[in-house]
């Protein structure tokens, strides 16, 4: 069962991650598994951290879906506790990753503002780079897509596909200096911080 | 206007102007979109609108959606029904302590909650505040604005930045109306015919081009609007709400100018092709 994860929780990444046919969550789990233990420090490490040592918890569903969670304070303020939370579903079926990461206050510490530093989680760089993660038949990665004129088309054929399930950006260029009023990468790298792994198109890039 | 950027039109040509994006705009396609939804479902960000701060907006307000909208993986309700099972085999054998760490986690729980209500209860705040300075921001600034339009002159007729330099000529208006009847997004929605052209161009007694230039975008729009059966009402309404008369007979035709002499007296005639719904202009000139 669930143990103590602190108070007042920020939820600040959530996101879900469906695989190709070819995908399965039981593939997945060692690269989970892995990520997870690399954050708990081993005998002889030097602690970074200050606070309560990092925790693991992994729990199994009947069915074997299975449900790991990580704890660990912050590097940087003790009063501060990581909670990174990866669902996998059934092993054979193919590949359905729920992760959600919040952020939480210690019981018993002082108040604080709240200061945090945070990217996209690694283990979603992971599993996007390992796996094929689509939306609506299209691959998903955490990074832009440049668009020409030639591939507007498939394009548009996927922003109105039933099954689409997360919102698209497109960033056009102005008309006199081929410019974009915004940093298409900052959008994206943002984007993916912000809870949901979402696409970003750039067109006009021909 | 459209841009001339390649595939901007290209995302024009396939989706209609009303929902595309342009010219350095920044627009969110919503999952479900299609062609025919109200554009302002999908947000758009004009190039004006677009500054540094826009990645920081996007970035709260998708993270919020995806907070509210992202489903619960479906080992959390496996993992309900397995513990309940648990309580049921640990009641039927007075098993104490399972039903102890039951009760814990469910406390445990009970206070996670109340502590989420809690922030909720926060941003909530916080967020009605942030309406309240809004709306009297957007209160003060129509007050502003309505101070300025009763300073402003009568608003002139819009005349495209090609043409913007120096005094319009009919000539050169008619130049931008075949240029533009000649771009991708027009080519296949409205014509015109070179006697048409010639028409026009003979009209150079015509007093004020920049009028027949309007007069004749009105119509250009109104053609593509029809071909894209998305008119949305009668040609007579439309073009009453933009300050001209309609005719149908001989043929459809714009009324430009009513009450002048026969020298000033515009008209653009046009057919209509049922099967392509296809807007030709025929002819532009004086009242036949």
């Amino acid at each position: 069962m669930q143990d103590q994860e602190g108070v007042g929780r920020r939820e600040l990444y959530v996101a879900e991650l469906h695989g190709d046919e070819l995908s399965s969550n039981a593939a997945a789990w060692p690269l989970v598994d892995d990520w997870a233990q690399r954050h708990i420090p081993r005998e002889g490490d030097k602690v970074q951290h200050v606070g309560p040592a990092p925790t693991v918890t992994v729990e199994a569903s009947s069915d074997g879906q299975r449900l790991l969670t990580l704890r660990q304070p912050d590097d940087s303020d003790g009063s501060l506790l990581w909670v990174s939370e990866v669902a996998l579903g059934l092993p054979d079926a193919p590949f359905l990753a729920g992760i959600r990461v919040r952020l939480s206050s210690i019981p018993g510490t002082a108040v604080t503002p709240l200061e945090y530093e945070f990217g996209v989680p690694a283990i979603v760089r992971t599993l996007l780079r390992e796996f094929t993660v689509l939306d609506g038949g299209e691959r998903t990665e955490a990074r832009f897509v440049e668009l020409g004129s030639s591939m507007v088309e498939p394009q548009v054929a996927w922003l109105s596909a039933e099954e689409r399930r997360l919102p698209v950006v497109v960033v056009t260029r102005t008309r006199e200096s081929g410019s974009v009023r915004v940093d298409a990468r900052a959008l994206a790298r943002d984007r993916a911080r912000s809870r949901a792994v979402l696409r970003t198109c750039v067109v006009d890039a021909d | 206007m459209l841009s001339s950027a390649h595939a901007s039109w290209t995302l024009t040509e396939l989706i209609g102007p009303s929902p595309s994006a342009w010219d350095g705009a920044v627009r969110v396609y919503f999952p479900g979109f299609t062609p025919q939804d109200d554009p302002y479902r999908h947000r758009l960000w004009l190039c004006d609108r677009v500054h540094i701060g826009l990645v920081a907006r996007l970035r709260s307000w998708f993270g919020t959606l995806a907070a509210s909208r992202t489903a619960e993986h479906p080992v959390h309700e496996q993992l309900r029904v397995d513990r309940y099972a648990r309580l049921e085999k640990a009641i039927a054998s007075s098993d104490t302590a399972y039903l102890l760490e039951y009760m814990s986690a469910l406390e445990a729980e009970d206070e996670r909650q109340r502590a989420e209500i809690d922030e909720l209860k926060e941003q909530n705040a916080a967020l009605t505040r942030e309406a309240e300075r809004s709306s009297d921001e957007l209160e003060a600034m129509r007050s502003n604005f309505a101070e300025i339009q009763r300073f402003m002159p009568a608003r002139q007729p819009r005349v495209p930045a090609e043409v913007e330099d120096g005094p319009l000529t009919v000539g050169a208006a008619i130049d931008d109306i075949a240029r533009q009847l000649n771009t991708r997004y027009y080519r296949d929605r409205v014509a015109i015919t070179p006697q048409a052209l010639d028409a026009g161009r003979a009209f150079s007694s015509h007093n004020s081009p920049a009028e027949l230039l309007r007069a004749a975008h009105t119509v250009m729009e109104a053609g593509a609007l029809h071909h894209d059966n998305k008119l949305g009402t009668t040609p007579m309404d439309y073009f009453a709400q933009r300050g001209f008369g309609y005719g149908a007979q001989p043929g459809p035709h714009l009324k430009v100018d009513e009450n002048t002499s026969p020298d000033q007296c515009l008209r653009i005639y046009w057919e209509d092709d049922p099967e392509t719904r296809q807007w030709t202009i025929t002819d532009i000139g004086r009242h036949r």
